[in-house]
C-alpha cells in the first residue's frame, strides 16, 4: 500500500514535469522573432 | 523573516500567473476567446482538463474523505477515472468533429434544434454558477484559515482575481495558467506527502497501512450499500460534458488530441486521488480525530510543515481552486453569449467579445455571493452533479449517436431532468435523512423515460 501511495506520488510530479516543459516552450514560441541584421537588409535583386 | 519569505512566495507566484496570462495575450476576437481558435496542444488540453476537474473537492475534501473513510472514496474515484477515458474514447472525438461549435449547446442546436440550444446554455450557466460558488467558498476557506480573514471577503479576492485574467484573455489565458497551476500543485502536493512520510524518522510510513486499514474498514462499515452506488453514479454521471469540458474537447488542435488528453485525465485522476487519500491516512496520526473532513489537509499542513513550506502549499492549494474556478468562469460565459444571447439576437463579434467578458464578471460576482451559502464542498459539489446529469446527458449522448434524433425527445429530456432532479434535491435538503434511492438514479430514469416518450411520439406522428 506504502510503495503504491509513492508511486503515485511520484507518476503525478512526472505529469507536472512535463507539463511545466511544454508549457516553457509553448511560451518561448509565442515570443516574437528577434529581427536579425541579415533580415533587415534589403533583399538583392537579380536579374533585369 | 518568516513573514519575509511568505510574502516573497506569494509575491513571486502571482507575479509568475500574471506573467503566463500576459504571455497567452489578450483574446482580439471572440473565437480565440471562446476557442482559442483550436490551437491547443495535447500536454495543454490534458493539463487544463486535470487543473479543472481536481477543485477544492478532490483535494480538501478527498482528503477530509481519506481520513476518515480510507480507500472507499478511492473506489468511488474509479466510476470518475472510468468516465474520463469513456468520454475520451467515444465522446470528445466526436464533439470536436462538428463544425463550427463553440459549445455543447451549439452541438445540441446541431443535432436537434434552437430550442434544445437555448434550453442547454440555460442549464449549463446554472450549473456553472453553482459549481462556481462551490470553488469561491473553497478558495475562501483555504484563505481565511490561513490569514484569518472572513469568509465572504476571501470568496470575493479569489473570484475577483479570477475573473480579471479570465475575461483579459479567454480560454487560452485560462488554459496557459491552468497549465501553470497544474504544475505547480502537481509538483508540490506529492511532495508533501514524501516529506510527511520520511518525518520523524519515518514514523508515519511505519503506521500508513494500519492506518489505511482500519480508516478503509469503518469508511465501508458506515457506508450503506445504496449510498455507495449513488455516489459511483454521480461521480460517473456528474461532471460528464460540464461546460469547460466540452470547451476543452472543443479546443484542442485535432480529435485525436482532444481523445487522447480525456483518456490521460482519467488515468491522472485516478493517481491523484491515490495520493489524496494517502495524504488523508497519513493525518490520521498527526490531526485531531474531530477535525471537520475539509479541514484535515490544511490541518495536515500547519502542523507537519515549516512556514516556507506551509506558505507553498498555500499557493499549491490556491492554483488547486483558482484553475478550477477560472475554467468554470470562462465556460459559463462563454455558453452564455453563445447558447443565450446569440440565439436571441445578431450580434457582431466584438459586441459577442464584450459580451462575454461582461458575462465572466457578472458570474465571478455570483459566485463570490454564493460561497457563504454552500454547505461542504462534497456535498455541493454532489447537488450540482445531480442536476446536471440527468437535465443534459441523455439528450447530450442520444443526439451525438443516433443518426436522426428528435428535439422533442431532447426537450422533454432535459426539462424532466432538471425539474425531478430539483424537487428530489430539495425535499432531500428539507426532510430527515433516510436511505432512500439516490435522487440522481430516479432523476436519470425519469429522464431517459422522457428522451424515449419523445422520440416514440415523433416517430408515431411521423408514420401517420
Amino acid at each position: 500500500m506504502l510503495m503504491a501511495a509513492v508511486l503515485a506520488a511520484v507518476l503525478v510530479m512526472a505529469c507536472g514535469v512535463w507539463v511545466v516543459t511544454v508549457l516553457i516552450a509553448t511560451i518561448a514560441r509565442a515570443k516574437p522573432p528577434v529581427e536579425s541584421a541579415a533580415d533587415r537588409r534589403t533583399p538583392e535583386t537579380t536579374g533585369p | 523573516m518568516d513573514a519575509f519569505l511568505s510574502t516573497v512566495l506569494v509575491l513571486g507566484f502571482f507575479a509568475l500567473l500574471a506573467f503566463v496570462a500576459y504571455r497567452a495575450r489578450a483574446a482580439r476576437e471572440y473565437t480565440e476567446f471562446s476557442l482559442a481558435k483550436r490551437s491547443l496542444p495535447l500536454a495543454l488540453i490534458f493539463a487544463s482538463l486535470c487543473a479543472t476537474y481536481i477543485g477544492p473537492g478532490f483535494s480538501l475534501g478527498f482528503v477530509g474523505r481519506g481520513f476518515q473513510s480510507g480507500l472507499l472514496f478511492l473506489c468511488v474515484g474509479l466510476a470518475y477515472c472510468a468516465q474520463n477515458i469513456l468520454v475520451g474514447l467515444f465522446v470528445a472525438p466526436r464533439l470536436r468533429s462538428l463544425v463550427d461549435c463553440h459549445t455543447l449547446g451549439d452541438a445540441m442546436r446541431h443535432k436537434y434544434n434552437r430550442a434544445c440550444q437555448v434550453l442547454t446554455g440555460v442549464i449549463s450557466v446554472g450549473v456553472c454558477g453553482a459549481l462556481s460558488a462551490v470553488m469561491a467558498n473553497g478558495a475562501g476557506s483555504v484563505v481565511e484559515q490561513v490569514f484569518g480573514i472572513p469568509l465572504w471577503r476571501a470568496a470575493i479576492f479569489s473570484a475577483v482575481l479570477a475573473a480579471l485574467y479570465t475575461s483579459w484573455g479567454g480560454l487560452k489565458t485560462t488554459i496557459m495558467t491552468d497549465a501553470l497551476q497544474f504544475a505547480v500543485f502537481s509538483i508540490l502536493m506529492p511532495a508533501m506527502l514524501l516529506f510527511a512520510l520520511v518525518r520523524d524518522g519515518g514514523r508515519g510510513a511505519a503506521v500508513f497501512s494500519v492506518e489505511l486499514a482500519a480508516a478503509s474498514s469503518t469508511g465501508f462499515q458506515s457506508t450503506s450499500t445504496l449510498e455507495i452506488v449513488g455516489l459511483i453514479a454521480a461521480w460517473f454521471l456528474g461532471e460528464t460534458l460540464i461546460p469547460p469540458y466540452a470547451n476543452r474537447a472543443l479546443a484542442a488542435q485535432s480529435s485525436r488530441a482532444s481523445r487522447n488528453s480525456f483518456v490521460l485525465a482519467g488515468v491522472f485522476s485516478f493517481l491523484w486521488f491515490a495520493l489524496m487519500i494517502a495524504l488523508g491516512t497519513v493525518a490520521r496520526t498527526e490531526v485531531a480525530a474531530e477535525t471537520k473532513g475539509d479541514h484535515v489537509l490544511l490541518s495536515l499542513v500547519q502542523t507537519t510543515l515549516p512556514v516556507g513550506g506551509r506558505m507553498l502549499l498555500l499557493i499549491a492549494l490556491l492554483s488547486v481552486i483558482l484553475s478550477s474556478l477560472d475554467a468554470l468562469l470562462n465556460a459559463g460565459a462563454v455558453v452564455f453569449t453563445q447558447d443565450v444571447v446569440k440565439p436571441l439576437a445578431r450580434i457582431s463579434d466584438r459586441t459577442s467579445l464584450t459580451c462575454g467578458r461582461l458575462a465572466t464578471v457578472a458570474l465571478a460576482l455570483v459566485a463570490a455571493v454564493g460561497a457563504t451559502a454552500v454547505p461542504e464542498i462534497i456535498t455541493g459539489l454532489r447537488i450540482c452533479y445531480t442536476v446536471w446529469a440527468p437535465a443534459i446527458l441523455p439528450a447530450a449522448v442520444f443526439g451525438l449517436w443516433l443518426p436522426r434524433p428528435r428535439p422533442l425527445a431532447g426537450i422533454l429530456s432535459m426539462i424532466t431532468g432538471a425539474t425531478v432532479a430539483v424537487t428530489l434535491e430539495s425535499v432531500q435538503h428539507a426532510g430527515p435523512k433516510a436511505a432512500t434511492v439516490p435522487p440522481i438514479l430516479l432523476a436519470l430514469a425519469a429522464s431517459l423515460a422522457a428522451y424515449f416518450l419523445g422520440h416514440v411520439l415523433v416517430g408515431f406522428r411521423g408514420r401517420r
